[in-house]
């Protein structure tokens, strides 16, 4: 995909998923925007003319899938987009988000095709991650593992168990992104909990850092990415900065949105103008 | 008097948790053990030195570990995480919401339960993990009374898909079933039988409670001892039947009564059949530092403590 044909997939997915979170009625829109590119350069995005990561919709248990580990899970409505987009899953489900009897539960659920591993609150998902990446190692196998945490997150001390279990395995197979939009659910990350300076904490922890200045940027992403790939012998992060609601011009920036629907004149208002350069025509099945 | 039953030669828990694993990791490649520096010295020496490759120390990461564990399954592995048992109260959450709730087939193994494991005092003693464990849907709770209920108990928790918590006392326990003992889930044993009373017990402190109804038989009380290592899921049947055969019954544990096999006898009978219950164990309390002998006589779960108290509820 062009970086053209990723723009618009992305705008897409931002349409599909607050349209979810709207129906449902409860859910984290800010939260969920923040991550959209870095989401959509995973699933969409090729680096030498290969997918980033190997899927398919059609074998959701593939042996040689990679694993895409959304540690943030408050933002599965924008996974829950892609893999619907994918064809993991019919789009008509996007309509029961949260919902009773529905399988797309408020967080990753495994009972949903295309999510592989639970996520159930914060700060487990690294570990998940790191104990995937340890048992591939284990086996031998090339499969990567992709995690997306959160910048509050980094508050859980989990996290840094994990960060600290993944550099002594040394597991080159785990790229782990950081969602840094810089707003938790009381306010300003920096004033509520600082976790900075992140690229000192993980490097001194053992991990390789790579720095995206514009998390919304395709080509900042996929290149970090790429460099991702040729590191040897110790885990990446990939520290993205990002922007809380990005795409509702209204939300961008404000923490009243990280975990708040749009209302429905709020979700015509970006419909308005995100639906004219949406991708809807642009299907994809996965990249067996 | 049942088929077995001697309380025989004394033999440490742990040592069925080391032989236990190397047999079922002979049998199955996609077993591993992940622990947080449970110590390769203790429980899992033979495991270590048999499957290097397949025996990952976490450090002292509970949560972590418990965490990877999930990873793990996700490849199709059957992961054994085994820690002290305070792992887990850190890991609860983890284990509730990360493997309970998906219903993923990893087991638990915790060991130093209850008081017994003595000198390293109250952080080091978790007498509520039976309650906090059996409180999360889809776990299965056991507590062996001996080495060979152990190792069939370890068996059988590979057999049975889903999450299992087993908790294992650290001491040398004596045994008390025969080696052919073979453990279910579900099913609860008589030891002995008794018409007078009948006591529901389960972990470490059976031999002394079957040593005590002994003492209580030269006495001409007879009374009825039943190993529920299965605490969840529970034998119903067996509970009511037994019940049913005594006057009165009670429940030994080297746990908190609050949530623990009282409250499962509790709630079994309560319902099916409202008999005279009382439980003998740590009632809303804490325990310290202290051997495994002096604590049990303190706390009265010696032959002679148990006696007096289950002589006074007849």
């Amino acid at each position: 995909m062009t970086i053209e044909a990723l723009q618009k997939k992305a705008a897409q997915i931002r349409v599909d998923s607050l349209t979810a979170i709207s129906r449902a009625g409860s859910g984290h829109s800010g939260s969920s925007m923040s991550c959209v590119e870095i989401l959509v350069s995973l699933y969409y995005g090729k680096i030498s003319e290969k997918y980033v990561a190997k899927l398919s919709p059609r074998k959701p248990q593939w042996e040689e899938q990679d694993y895409i580990i959304l540690s943030k899970g408050q933002a599965v409505p924008t996974q829950y987009a892609i893999l619907a987009d994918l064809g993991f899953f019919d789009k008509s489900e996007l309509d029961f988000l949260r919902k009773v009897n529905s399988p797309l539960q408020g967080y990753p659920n495994v009972k949903v095709p295309g999510i592989t591993v639970p996520i159930t609150s914060h700060g487990c998902g690294l570990s998940i991650a790191t104990g995937l990446a340890m048992a591939l190692k284990m086996d031998r196998q090339p499969n990567k593992v992709f995690s997306i945490l959160g910048d509050g997150e980094l508050q859980e001390g989990q996290v840094w168990e994990a960060a600290m279990c993944a550099a002594h395995y040394k597991l080159d197979n785990l790229i782990a992104f950081i969602d840094n939009d810089d707003l938790q659910m009381d306010g300003p990350v920096r004033s509520i909990m600082d976790v900075m300076p992140i690229q000192d904490k993980f490097e001194a922890f053992g991990w390789k850092v790579i720095h995206v200045w514009h998390g919304h940027d395709f080509d900042e992403i996929l290149d970090a990415i790429a460099k991702a790939f040729t590191t040897n012998r110790h885990p990446v992060c990939i520290w993205c900065h990002t922007v809380k609601g990005k795409g509702i011009e209204f939300a961008e920036g404000k923490p009243y949105y990280h975990d708040v629907p749009l209302s429905e004149a709020e979700l015509a208002e970006v419909k308005k103008k995100l639906d004219p350069v949406c991708a809807n025509n642009l299907k994809m099945f996965g990249n067996e | 008097m049942n088929d077995l039953i001697q309380v025989g030669e004394k033999i440490s828990m742990l040592k069925a948790l080391s032989d236990g694993l190397v047999k079922l990791a002979r049998k199955h490649r996609n077993l591993v053990v992940l622990h947080a520096d449970f110590g390769t010295k203790i429980g899992l020496r033979n495991f270590y030195l048999a499957f290097p490759e397949r025996c990952f120390n976490f450090g002292l990461s509970e949560e972590n570990v418990v965490a990877a564990a999930v990873g793990f399954a996700a490849r199709g592995k059957i992961p054994f995480v085994i820690g002290f048992s305070n792992f887990a109260g850190k890991a609860w959450e983890q284990i509730r919401s990360s493997v309970c709730y998906p219903n993923l087939n990893i087991k638990f193994i915790a060991t130093n339960a209850g008081i017994s494991s003595g000198e390293d005092g109250v952080g080091y003693q978790p007498t509520e993990d039976v309650a906090i464990m059996r409180s999360i849907p889809n776990m299965k709770v056991v507590s062996p009374v001996d080495y060979h209920e152990a190792m069939s108990a370890l068996e059988q928790s590979f057999d049975s898909f889903g999450p299992v918590y087993m908790r294992l006392s650290s001491k040398e326990v004596p045994v008390v079933l025969s080696e052919n003992y073979k453990f279910e889930f579900g099913k609860a044993k008589v030891l002995k039988e008794g018409i007078d009373a009948c006591v529901f017990t389960h972990g470490a402190l059976t031999s002394n409670v079957l040593e005590a109804a002994m003492v209580l038989e030269d006495e001409g009380k007879s009374i009825m001892v039943v190993d529920v290592a299965s605490v969840k899921p529970v034998d119903v049947e067996k509970i009511i039947e037994c019940s049913k055969k005594v006057k009165k019954c009670l429940v030994v544990e080297d746990n908190n009564l609050n949530g623990g096999l009282f409250s499962v006898v509790a709630e079994v009978l309560v319902e099916k059949n409202p008999v005279f219950l009382k439980g003998i164990g740590l009632k809303d309390r804490f325990g310290e530092s202290g051997s495994m002998e002096d604590l049990y006589k303190k706390y009265g779960f010696d032959v002679a403590g148990l006696g007096k108290k289950i002589r006074e509820l007849l």
